[in-house]
């Protein structure tokens, strides 16, 4: 047998980093790139190396955005805001009632699930002369517009997180009695919530505010 | 849910049994189920008096999993007639508690308003031994615990067939032996009537009144181990017995 050979002995190091003296800075530290390009963008504009008119510096865009904002931007701010909120709670619904009862019901995917996927690739803005030819340019197109702009992520990933859910969960739970709409609203909808509150943040939101920047146009 | 299942309590009652008054928990004739072609189970007939303890052994894919689901009502067979009784419950492999429910409420999962109540479910929870872990999550339970929960949620009903399958697979040696210990108590205590599908030929052993051997769709083997002869009164009995059993099962040549 070989000889036993000698093994130096350390103590270990920890892979994981210690929490509280990262986080300390982390602020800083995330600033600091944008910072940096501010900095670089006001030198370049100041030291006039670039024209006014290719590059605006920092401090005339302020003096403009001061400007509309005397203006009265705030209030056609809100006036817009409201009109995301508005378009994107009716989208936001219909997608969840929609994807609900795509996820849940074979019967549900059978009739729903063809046309949504069409819908969904229609590109919005093609819609924009016809919502004009068919509702004005009032209020009722340009929610309109944002509405039909989260329906289908909305719908999309409501239907695939029900879909998600652990079928071998909900078998358990029928087999203790629970079913009908007390297992949708206690069992399915909790557990698929996750999944459609995330979709709601990112993309569905995210949906509404992009027409709602193309509808400026119809102003 | 729709079972294919009724129950009529007097013609719930064999021949055999009704000699010996006792009633029975489950029946089945000719039960039959295919997947895709594949005969699973190819005609089970088996009766399971009140009150009995039935370890259910097979090689795997031999259709122990499949009968206890036509047992459960979870699927429905392609042939022959299923009778079990209205309340059965089921302990699976994994807990299956919901992870927004705290423990209690998982344990009266289904029960109405009135019989849901949380004093019932620590109840059962005292029984398990988990009464004081009733107000946590289930994801802060160990793997022995939340099948503890699962076993309290089953029992609470007080089912007249408890339906087991594989309940301790997915627990350590030690959890395991505890577990086998406290579900066969129960069982007594509750006087319920069990199918254990199990993969252990030693734990079928020390828990059941009866084993069954599934073999090519059949049950090839019905042993009532607690009648005089075949009791195993010692370790070199329950050895010998298990060699006889694992021989047996292996013979079907459907596990390598």
């Amino acid at each position: 047998m070989a000889e036993p050979r000698e093994i130096h002995l350390v103590a270990p190091l920890p892979i994981r980093e210690q929490a509280g003296a990262k986080e300390r800075g982390t602020l800083l530290r995330r600033s600091l790139v944008p910072l940096l390009l501010l900095l670089a963008w006001s030198g370049v504009t100041f030291s006039g190396v670039v024209s006014e008119q290719l590059l605006p510096s920092p401090l005339s865009l302020g003096r403009a955005l001061l400007e509309l904002w005397k203006d009265g931007l705030g209030t056609h701010l809100l006036v817009s805001l409201g009109r995301v909120a508005g378009g994107a709670t009716i989208g936001v619904s219909l997608g969840l009632v929609l994807g609900l009862a795509s996820g849940l019901w074979r019967l549900g995917e059978e009739g729903i699930d063809a046309t949504m996927q069409m819908i969904r690739t229609i590109p919005f803005l093609a819609l924009v002369p016809l919502f004009i030819v068919w509702f004005g340019v009032g209020e009722m197109p340009k929610t309109l517009l944002i509405a039909m702009a989260c329906l289908a992520p909305m719908y999309l990933n409501t239907s695939a997180a029900v879909r998600n859910v652990d079928a071998r969960l909900v078998e358990a739970m029928r087999s203790y009695g629970m079913n009908g709409l007390r297992l949708i609203a206690r069992v399915i909808v909790p557990m698929a919530a996750p999944g459609i509150l995330t979709d709601l943040a990112v993309r569905a939101l995210e949906h509404a505010l992009l027409p709602w920047r193309k509808t400026q146009a119809l102003r | 849910m729709t079972v294919r299942t009724m129950q009529q309590p007097a013609a719930l009652t064999s021949p055999a049994a009704f000699a010996a008054k006792v009633p029975l928990a489950a029946r089945l004739s000719g039960a039959c189920r295919t997947f895709a072609g594949r005969t699973i189970l190819a005609g089970i007939d088996l009766e399971i008096p009140a009150g009995q303890f039935v370890s259910l052994l097979g090689a795997s894919g031999s259709g122990k999993t499949t009968l206890l689901r036509l047992l459960s009502g979870l699927d429905a067979p392609d042939g022959g007639t299923i009778l079990v009784p209205r309340t059965r419950t089921t302990v699976f492999q994994e807990p299956r508690l919901m992870p927004g429910w705290r423990v209690w409420r998982n344990v009266v999962v289904g029960l109405g308003q009135g019989d849901g109540t949380r004093a019932r479910a620590l109840a059962a929870l005292t029984e398990v031994h988990l009464a004081e872990r009733a107000d946590e999550w289930p994801a802060t339970l160990s793997g022995g615990e939340a099948q503890r929960v699962a076993l309290a949620r089953a029992l609470v009903r007080e089912p007249d067939l408890l339906l087991l399958d594989e309940p301790f697979a997915a627990l350590d040696a030690l959890t395991r032996e505890r577990m086998q210990v406290l579900v066969k108590q129960l069982c007594r205590r509750h006087g319920v009537a069990t199918l254990l599908v199990t993969h252990d030929v030693e734990e079928a052993i020390l828990l059941a009144d009866r084993i069954l051997i599934l073999r090519e769709g059949r049950i090839h083997t019905d042993l009532d181990i607690r009648a005089s002869g075949i009791a195993p009164a010692s370790a070199a009995d329950v050895a010998r017995l298990k060699q006889r059993l694992v021989g047996t099962i292996m013979q079907g040549g459907a596990a390598p």
